[in-house]
């Protein structure tokens, strides 16, 4: 379960809050680069990875997965689309009404 | 919003090795800048709207998508969701912003229409179990028992691509990442595109699509699982597979 906002989410009693388990690290990936883990969960995951590559490479991954996706191309609507909408746009004007 | 939320924001100085790669997704500035278009649109100003268009378009259908049966029903929905935003930027009261509002409509409208053709939408795909490993690493990537239980066993190995631009430059990458999208269920996808194609802040995703903060995170951090698993996938020379 992932250690997060609110006592909801709260770290497991058994789980150590530092020394984390590598499986543990990944499983909080989106929470850190979110900035939603609690201050301890991030010293330890910070801790974790200052001395686990594979971890720092996950990291990394997961980092420039979500980077690469804003910058997907995305295709724009059809021409007719395009043109029905404009004429809607300028036909809903209130002014000249 | 959760008033705690800010309080465990991550100390930025704090990151050794790689403080660029990781460090948090910027919460957009919404206010100045949506006012603003707000103006422009309400005085016709067909270039504001044909770029609200233009950003927008391509996400709000597969969004859409992910509620109803096919293609040209998302784009029948997106089409309405864009004469309901025409028909009511009049009466648009600013209580949230203007995405925000946007979105809403997109929804709405998205799920009307599932709930209409019923036949095609299974609903529970919005609902991700929040507990389990489910869509997470691999469990068989990590040692099992012993000593080493929870360390990596198939560790990740680093990409040569150390940046978006390299990574969307890579062709196979890119198609991998786009198809994984395509792939998501509905639930994980929305979450996806919401906030990292998007850049809705939690927030606003959370109002969108009533949901609570904590789904969004479990919903969001497999997706970008789902969708790094494709792209190391087509790095390592495999065919697509999600």
């Amino acid at each position: 379960m992932y250690a997060t906002l609110g006592s909801e989410l709260a770290l497991p009693k058994h789980a150590p809050r530092a020394g984390l388990t590598c499986k543990e690290a990944t499983r909080r990936a989106t929470l850190f680069l979110e900035g939603r883990l609690h201050a301890a969960d991030t010293a330890a995951l910070e801790a974790h990875v200052a001395s686990c590559a594979s971890c720092q490479a996950y990291l990394d991954q997961i980092a420039l997965v979500r980077d690469a996706l804003r910058r997907l191309p995305s295709e724009s609507p059809s021409q007719a689309l395009r043109k029905m909408l404009r004429q809607a746009f300028v036909q809903n004007d209130p002014s000249k009404s | 919003m959760n008033a705690s939320a800010t309080a465990y924001a991550l100390p930025l100085g704090a990151w050794p090795l790689t403080v660029r790669a990781v460090r948090p997704a910027k919460e957009p500035e919404v206010s100045r800048s949506d006012t603003r278009l707000l103006a422009r649109l309400r005085q016709r100003d067909m270039d504001a709207f044909e770029e609200l268009v233009r950003e927008h378009h391509a996400t709000l259908i597969r969004v859409a998508m992910g509620y109803v049966a096919d293609r040209d029903a998302a784009e029948e929905v997106v089409q309405d969701t864009w004469l309901a935003v025409i028909g009511g930027l009049d009466r648009f009261e600013g209580r949230s912003s203007l995405r925000t509002w946007l979105w809403s409509i997109l929804v709405h409208k998205a799920k009307d229409r599932g709930v209409r053709e019923k036949r095609h939408v299974n609903f529970s795909q919005f609902e991700p179990q929040d507990d389990g490993d489910d869509d997470e690493v691999d469990p068989a990537r990590f040692h099992l028992c012993g000593e080493l239980a929870g360390s990596w066993a198939l560790p990740p190995q680093p990409w040569d691509e150390r940046t978006p631009e390299r990574l969307l430059a890579n062709k196979q990458a890119a198609a991998a990442m786009s198809a994984a999208i395509e792939e998501l269920p509905g639930g994980l996808r929305e979450a996806l595109l919401l906030r990292d194609v998007e850049g809705l802040a939690s927030e606003e995703i959370c109002a969108i699509l009533d949901i609570t903060e904590a789904n969004l995170y479990v919903r969001l951090h497999r997706a970008r699982e789902r969708v790094r698993r494709a792209v190391e996938r087509s790095l390592e020379g495999c065919p697509l597979q999600v």
